[in-house]
Parts: structure tokens; C-alpha cells; sequence
């Protein structure tokens, strides 16, 4: 991991920063908010301590995700990303007066498809509600949504948690889903403070949404980050969402409160708009430290809503939207019910999920444990190559030519392929290193033909533009391995007469342990000399263990 | 509505009114201005100045014709009617502007309106319902006399009249009392001066600005429904109003489809009066007008249910009466048909424009 060139060191770097230790000494910078240190107890249940003793925190994620569709969810207006302002907006996006929502088909079948995906129930009739609001991105003084009966309800999402500093090993973790539901999204206002006025882009005013409820399941900032990881990973191999956070194509509020252990449910307050997964696991762990800090000092947390300043680094209470609105919802009437069909016949005018469920991709769980159980992987590096789509794909080339050591395949994909993925910004597959010479190369270092610093010899040569085969380039270079029994032997044979204080206190020392020390002493020693790098260290090894027992 | 010259007042009398709300529509049609018209009727708006001007007019089926481009007032009771002097005039029209509309997902498909179905008719079997509850307190004699009469010549004719109860008619207009604001309220949310219309000039916040242009550019009517809407949605008496409204929509909309088992069309009248004065009119603030008025119409808009009205006699000073045919969902042709044979033997006094050569040759010879 140290031989990262410096775009992969900040990666790493940032994932340690989700790590609760760096995240709440940030925190302590700030005064309201309490020192709080995580542990984790023998149930395997991630709990903070004070000096007031123990508490919970409990944390629900609502997930708005922009659905990939060319048009939106009522309008055929497009719907990209980038558009010149207001240039992608129907008259019934601005809520002209005598216009009617017509539902995009595509929408419906993405809901379905990522419900499927995420074990939901999908309701066969659902139903669009108004929630009403005023706003200045909001035209027509609603949203259209699933309020009363939404697409599709319960569910599960399993998300590996890696790298977390929560002292524990790398672990599943798993939130219920409560809902899944179809609605509008909103327009912009960007606010022009110099000449006092608001600026509204409908643009995005209509653009279909899959908003996902999580149950109130998860306990720490990480592995909310870890949730919005995986589900950016299904979405985006679903290719319902493309689930760019710094896009907006995926945004996430937090449902965030604290309690004793074993207490009931205490108030939440909700930081919405968090828009990366820093952001995420950030505002969490303020959040909880804000709310343990005002319980302690015998205050109370106020049901609202707030923001999180990512600059400050703190959670804000939002001014403009109130925490109690009364939404007024009432059904929609322009649109009948949704109703779904699941059979084998072929409706032109009904949405039918069979057809939709024989769409489903392998899910990133799947290939996580495809990776683990058909190749030995461990749970962090599955997890890490499902994260990297483009490795992934190579990795799997690879396999094809029959690696002896998919572990030592899987370390090269992450250290060779992916830094000149890097450096020369092509695609993994596209590098002048080719699947099949990878394995050609590792295979020889494998099978001790070659050692690690000539195997990695050759593949920067291939790197840099040799087109040779790898058989030819060892040959060339001479990197191959010495094996032959009599040279080794010499060598020994020279180690010992030169070491020869050192092998008689080998020899003569009776604790076995004792002993492997001085042998290892013996072959630091041996490892000074350039010879080292031509031999075959396993075999020499093997033979001057042989040969001083044989000298004793 | 607005002040009409209605043309058998003559000078000196006191103007009468033409209903409404499409009322301009209706005047178009009657004075010969226009050879059809069309209006939206959501509890009787195009039925009542059609009654009150004395022309033919249809609310139809709800999602015969579309509502793209409606200006909506209570979205799932609103129709697009037509209005015209004569059946014929009409189901042409209708004919025209009827059918799916992918624009719109609540408009369906309907049959097309051949011009020869109106023909050769013949009522010898037809079960005609008489709502029992549709006789009601404010209706003038005349207005009931016109009905039997009516009711009489299909009797001649050979179709069988026979008394109906539709039980629940008297809760048409609490429940619509309730509808209506709900979704006025709603449809009327987006009037906030920001993308279009009327925009206040506060500019101290966006809440500043959108309240002054509502104050400003709705009136006393408008701000009453949108108040009395918004107190129905709120969560705590969602259930007790909105709700509860649905439910006796249903069972309004449940005694049409039990009639239907024992009759095929029903007769009544459309208004309790003939066209009030303007005097009169003013006098009454506009809940009350919608209360009375509406008895016979809407309760035809809640279960969505066709009806055509046609004039069937003047009164005794000369104010057009009309009655109303009421069929099952998507019967619309079998209104035109009833009609189109009823309108020719009910003798109802016609304007018939004489567009000959002749006569516009005088015309031209005059302006000279």
C-alpha cells in the first residue's frame, strides 16, 4: 500500500479519515459537543462512552436517487446534466395552468428493478399523493409522490464494513428498507446575496426520484458511509441511478438521536442534503456528539431539521424550512392507480415485473462472494475490487489464463494495473499490460522461475512498451532463478565457513525457538549479499537448514 | 356569468342573468353568434346557462374529452361540455373533440358518433327513471310541469317511465362543498406570481412576495376556498372532511349505478328556476347560489355519468325551461340519441339563422 503513487495516496488517506478517532478529534475542536469514544461490546454492538456512561446512537438514512431516465418523471422534457439554464423545462414543469402529469414508463421499470434488487415487496397497485409546500423551486405549489402507497415496501441492504477503525474486523452490516417510492424532484434556488434576489433553474424541476427509507438500524457514522458505498455500487450496476453524489444524482438525509442503552427511541432531529460519503459519516458523528453534549448538560434535542456545513465541519439548525409543516397531502387526481402485473403474457399497455426481474444483473454481494468462494479472496479485497468496476473487469480477464495465485493477481491489479490506470488515464484493459501477460508473469514468480523484484522487472518493461514475450524478457535480462543444487550448496558452504561462530551457537542451542531466531539472524546475514537477488531463496533456505543439521 | 340581454325580456325590463360558469359560452351559442360552443362544467357550469339561454348542451362521460389544456377547477370532476342549438350541431361537435388523449391519463377511448345513429330512432321499450329526490324545496311549478311533460311524450312514444330512488342525491352538495375546496386550494398553489401572472412587489422574502401577489390577485370567492381547502387537508381533519367526502362520493355515485339495473336513462330537470334576474342573483352570495342551483346537476359531476340538457318549453315569461337525460357511463350516444328524438318532437322555439343569398344581399343594400 506504500508504493501508492500520490492520487492513490490521497484515497487511502481519505478513507482513513472516516476512521471515528480522526472524526471526533475534529470534533472536539468544536465546544458543544461531547468527548465520546466508541467502543464495541461483546455482542458485537457499537455503543459510545462518556463520563456519564453509556449511550446509543441510532441512525436512519433517507436516500433520494435521481432516476437514469432520458425524460422526466411526468414531462417529456430531458433530463441531463449541465444544461444551460432553464432550457429543459415543459410548460408543465412550470406549472402552466392546464397541464397534465403523464407517467414515464422507464421510471416505473428503474423503481422496480432497484426494488427487486434491494428485496423489496412491490405493491401491485400503488398510488401518487400532492405534498404541498411553497417554495421558489417548487412551481406548482406541490410535489408529486407516494405518500399513502408507495412502489414497493420492506427489503434489506447488506454492506460490507472495511477500514473502519471501529475496532472491530471487517464486518456485514445490514439496514431494513421501510419504502421505496416514485416523486418529483425540485428545482434550484441559488441565492445572488450582492443584488438581493433569488435565482430559480427548473431544470431539474420534475427529473424522476426513488426516494429509499431505511429503518432506524444503523449505529455510526461509518457504517452509514458503508450503506451509501454499497448502494451506489447496486445503483449504479442496476444503471437505474448513475449515482454521482457530486452531481446531486444522489443525496442522502440522516434521521440522527441518541438514548441509554435498552431506553426507548430519543428525539431525532434530520441533516439533510448531505451530498458525499465524507459528508455522510461527518455529520453523523457531530450529530451524535452534539446530541450526547445537550442531554448531559440536561438540555433537550429539538425535533428539526438541519444542515452540515462541511467547512465548519458541524451540523447547523436550517433556517428556511420549518421542522413541523403540515403537508396538506391529498391523492393525485390526474393519475389512476399504478398497477403492476406479474406474468409470462405480453401487455403493451401494463408494466409487468417478470420481464423487468429477468434483467437483473449480478449484484456487487454476489460477486463479492463469487470472489471469495470460487477465488479465495479475502472480504476486503472482494470488496475492494467490486468498488472498482474497471479492476474487477480485469481481474476477471485475467482468470481466464489460469493464475496459480488469484491473491497475488488480485495485489497486482491493485498496485500495477490500477496506478498506470492512473497515470496514463486509460481504462484498466487499455494499459499496455495485458491480462494475459499479467498471469504469464505472476505465474513464473509463482512457480519460483523468477523472484518478486524481476517479476515486477519485467512488468514495467511490458509498461513501458517492450512487446516481447515475458519468457524472452526474463531471458534477456537474465532474471531467471537459481536452482541448481551445487551452487546453492557452495553458497551455503561459503555462509557457513564465513558465519561459523554464528552456526555453532545454531547448532548448539537446544530450544527450538532459540534456535529459529539465530537461523533467522543467519539468513539477514545471507541476505546482505547481491548474490540473494539471483537465487531461489526458498530452496536455498531449505538446503542450508539441511546443511547445518547435517554439520551439527 | 355577467349581464345579459336575454332576448325575450325586451326594453325596460330588468336584465337576467345566463348562469354559469359558461355563461358566455351559452350566450355565444343562443344569440347566434357561434354554432357550438365549448364550456367546463364541474357541478352544473355548463347545463345551467345552457337551461337558462335555451340551448342543447352535454356534460359527458368523465374522460371522453380530454383536459389537456383545461384550466382546472376540481380535477376529477371537471368535464369540457359542448353547447349548441340543436342535437345534430352537437354530437357533431362532440364527435370532434372526444377521445384518448395520451396528454391526458384519465381521458379514455370512445366510440365514434356516426350521424346516422341519430336517425329512424325509436323509444317503444326504453326504461326512463324519475329520481324521486330530485323534486325539491325552491323548484317552481313550472319548472316541475316542464318535467312531467316531458316525461309524458316519452310515455307516447312507447318508453316506459317509472319512478327511482337515488337515495343519497341530498349529499351531493355537502360532499361537493368539501371536494371543491380541497382542490382548489391545491390547483390553485401554483399562483405565487413567481413564473407567471400577477407577482407582488414585496421583495423583503420569498414568502412576502408570493403572499401579496395571492392577496392581491385572487378575490373574496377564490381566498374562501383556498382557506376552507387548506383547514380540510390539514392531517388532523384529513379524515374527518377529505375522507369522509370520498366515501360519500362513493355512495352518491353507488345509487347511479343501482338505477341503472332498473332503468336505462334518467329524466329530471337541470335548474329549480328559470334564470334569476340580476338583482336577484346579486343578492345571494355565490355558496348559496351553488347550493340551490346545483341540486340536479351536480350530483351527476360526482359519479362522473353523462347527461344532455334540452329545452323543453318557455315559461310564462318566456324564460327557456330545460330538462336533463342522465345515462350510465359512457352511454353518451345513447343521450344524443334520446335527444336528438325528443328535441324533434318537443317543439322548443329555434333560432334559425337565415344565411341565404338573398337576404345578405338586402344586408349589403341596407348598409349602402
Amino acid at each position: 500500500m506504500f508504493t501508492l503513487n500520490f492520487n492513490q495516496k490521497l484515497f487511502r488517506l481519505d478513507q482513513r479519515l472516516f476512521s471515528s478517532q480522526i472524526a471526533s478529534k475534529l470534533a472536539q475542536n468544536v465546544e458543544e459537543v461531547a468527548q465520546l469514544k466508541t467502543l464495541v461490546d461483546k455482542n458485537k454492538q457499537i455503543l459510545r462512552q462518556t463520563s456519564t456512561g453509556l449511550w446509543e446512537s441510532v441512525i436512519g438514512l433517507e436516500v433520494h436517487a435521481q432516476i437514469n431516465a432520458k425524460s422526466k418523471l411526468f414531462s417529456s422534457a430531458p433530463h441531463e446534466f449541465n444544461s444551460p439554464v432553464n432550457s429543459n423545462v415543459s410548460y408543465f414543469d412550470a406549472s402552466i395552468p392546464g397541464t397534465l402529469p403523464v407517467l414515464n414508463r422507464r421510471c416505473v421499470e428503474a423503481g422496480i428493478l432497484t426494488s427487486l434488487a434491494l428485496g423489496s415487496r412491490l405493491n401491485m397497485t400503488s398510488f401518487f399523493d400532492r405534498k404541498h409546500y411553497f417554495y421558489s423551486d417548487l412551481p406548482a405549489g406541490y410535489q408529486i409522490t407516494q405518500q399513502r402507497t408507495p412502489l414497493a415496501v420492506g427489503g434489506t441492504l447488506c454492506f460490507p464494513v472495511l477500514d473502519s477503525g471501529l475496532s472491530r474486523d471487517a464486518y456485514q452490516g445490514s439496514s431494513s428498507i421501510v419504502q421505496l417510492q416514485l416523486e418529483q424532484d425540485s428545482g434550484k434556488s441559488l441565492h445572488d446575496e450582492e443584488g438581493g434576489r433569488s435565482l430559480v433553474d427548473l431544470n431539474r424541476c420534475g427529473a424522476g426520484l426513488m426516494e429509499i427509507v431505511f429503518g432506524p438500524d444503523l449505529r455510526h457514522g461509518e457504517e452509514a458511509a458503508a450503506l451509501v458505498k454499497e448502494l451506489v455500487l447496486v445503483l449504479e450496476k442496476l444503471d437505474t441511478c448513475k449515482a454521482r453524489m457530486e452531481r446531486g444524482e444522489l443525496r442522502v438525509d440522516a434521521n440522527i438521536s441518541v438514548r441509554r442503552p435498552g431506553e426507548e427511541l430519543g428525539v431525532r432531529t434530520e441533516v439533510k442534503n448531505l451530498n458525499s460519503i465524507r459528508s455522510v459519516a461527518r455529520a453523523i458523528e457531530y450529530e451524535v456528539a452534539r446530541q450526547v453534549m445537550m442531554l448531559e448538560q440536561g438540555g433537550v434535542v429539538e425535533n428539526e431539521t438541519r444542515s452540515f456545513d462541511l467547512g465548519m465541519k458541524k451540523t447547523l439548525p436550517m433556517r428556511d424550512k420549518e421542522a413541523k409543516q403540515d403537508y396538506r397531502f391529498m391523492p393525485e387526481p390526474n393519475l389512476p392507480p399504478l398497477r403492476l402485473v406479474d406474468d409470462n403474457t405480453d401487455h403493451t399497455d401494463m408494466i409487468n415485473i417478470s420481464p423487468i426481474r429477468s434483467t437483473m444483473p449480478e449484484l456487487p454481494a454476489q460477486t463479492r462472494s463469487r470472489l471469495s468462494d470460487q477465488f479465495g479472496l479475502s472480504l476486503v479485497t472482494a470488496a475492494q475490487l467490486v468498488e472498482w468496476p474497471d479492476l474487477l473487469d480485469y481481474f476477471f480477464h485475467c482468470v481466464t489464463f489460469s493464475p496459480n495465485s488469484y491473491k497475488e493477481l488480485a495485489d497486482l491489479v491493485f498496485t500495477v494495473v490500477q496506478e498506470n490506470s492512473n497515470q496514463t488515464g486509460l481504462p484498466a484493459l487499455e494499459i499496455k499490460l495485458k491480462p494475459e501477460v499479467l498471469v504469464k508473469a505472476s505465474n513464473m514468480r509463482q512457480a519460483r522461475e523468477i523472484s518478486y523484484t524481476g517479476m515486477q522487472e519485467v512488468l514495467g518493461m511490458v509498461l513501458r512498451g517492450d512487446t516481447r514475450e515475458v519468457i524472452e524478457i526474463v531471458k534477456d535480462r537474465d532474471l531467471f532463478l537459481i536452482r541448481d543444487r551445487s551452487y546453492i550448496e557452495n553458497f551455503v558452504r561459503e555462509i557457513i565457513e564465513l558465519k561459523s561462530d554464528m552456526v555453532e551457537k545454531h547448532n548448539k542451542e537446544t530450544n527450538k525457538k532459540k534456535q529459529g531466531k539465530i537461523f533467522q539472524a543467519l539468513m539477514r546475514e545471507v541476505n546482505k549479499d547481491p548474490r540473494v537477488e539471483k537465487v531461489d531463496m526458498a530452496a536455498f533456505s531449505q538446503i542450508f537448514k539441511k546443511m547445518l543439521e547435517d554439520s551439527s | 356569468d355577467g349581464r345579459v340581454v336575454e332576448e325575450h325580456t325586451g326594453e325596460g325590463k330588468e336584465w337576467v342573468v345566463a348562469g354559469g360558469s359558461s355563461g358566455g359560452s351559452a350566450v355565444a351559442v343562443a344569440s347566434g353568434a357561434s354554432l357550438a360552443s365549448l364550456g367546463s362544467d364541474t357541478g352544473g357550469s355548463v347545463r345551467i346557462p345552457a337551461a337558462w339561454t335555451g340551448v342543447v348542451s352535454i356534460k359527458p362521460s368523465y374522460g371522453r374529452v380530454s383536459r389537456h389544456g383545461l384550466v382546472p377547477l376540481v380535477n376529477s370532476l371537471d368535464c369540457p361540455g359542448v353547447m349548441a342549438r340543436s342535437v345534430r350541431d352537437l354530437a357533431m361537435v362532440l364527435d370532434c373533440v372526444q377521445g384518448r388523449d395520451i396528454m391526458d391519463s384519465t381521458s379514455v377511448e370512445s366510440e365514434k358518433i356516426d350521424m346516422g345513429q341519430l336517425e329512424g330512432i325509436s323509444v317503444d321499450g326504453l326504461r326512463v327513471g324519475i329520481p324521486q329526490e330530485f323534486l325539491c324545496e325552491g323548484m317552481t311549478e313550472e319548472v316541475v310541469e316542464a318535467w312531467s311533460k316531458v316525461a309524458s311524450v316519452l310515455e307516447e312514444g312507447g318508453a316506459k317511465v317509472v319512478p327511482v330512488s337515488l337515495p343519497h342525491t341530498q349529499l351531493a352538495i355537502p360532499c361537493y362543498s368539501v371536494l371543491n375546496p380541497c382542490e382548489v386550494a391545491s390547483n390553485m398553489a401554483r399562483y405565487d406570481g413567481l413564473q407567471f401572472g400577477l407577482r407582488g412587489k414585496a421583495s423583503s422574502s420569498t414568502e412576502d412576495m408570493f403572499a401579496e401577489s395571492r392577496a392581491k390577485g385572487f378575490n373574496d370567492v377564490v381566498r374562501g376556498r383556498i382557506l376552507a381547502g387548506n383547514y380540510f387537508l390539514l392531517k388532523k381533519h384529513y379524515q374527518e372532511f377529505y375522507l369522509q367526502a370520498l366515501k360519500v362520493r362513493r355512495l352518491v355515485t353507488q345509487d347511479y349505478l343501482s338505477a341503472w339495473s332498473q332503468v336505462d336513462l334518467l329524466l329530471t330537470p337541470v335548474t329549480l328556476t328559470t334564470a334569476p334576474t340580476f338583482s336577484t342573483f346579486t343578492q345571494q352570495d355565490n355558496r348559496s347560489q351553488t347550493a340551490t342551483q346545483d341540486f340536479c346537476t351536480q350530483p351527476v359531476n360526482l359519479a362522473g355519468v353523462p347527461a344532455l340538457t334540452l329545452p323543453a318549453s318557455l315559461s310564462s315569461n318566456h324564460l327557456p325551461i330545460s330538462i336533463q337525460l342522465v345515462a350510465p357511463l359512457n352511454q353518451d350516444t345513447r343521450l344524443l340519441r334520446v335527444g336528438a328524438w325528443l328535441e324533434d318532437r318537443l317543439d322548443f322555439p329555434r333560432l334559425v339563422i337565415d344565411d341565404s343569398l338573398e337576404t345578405e344581399q338586402k344586408i349589403v343594400e341596407m348598409a349602402k
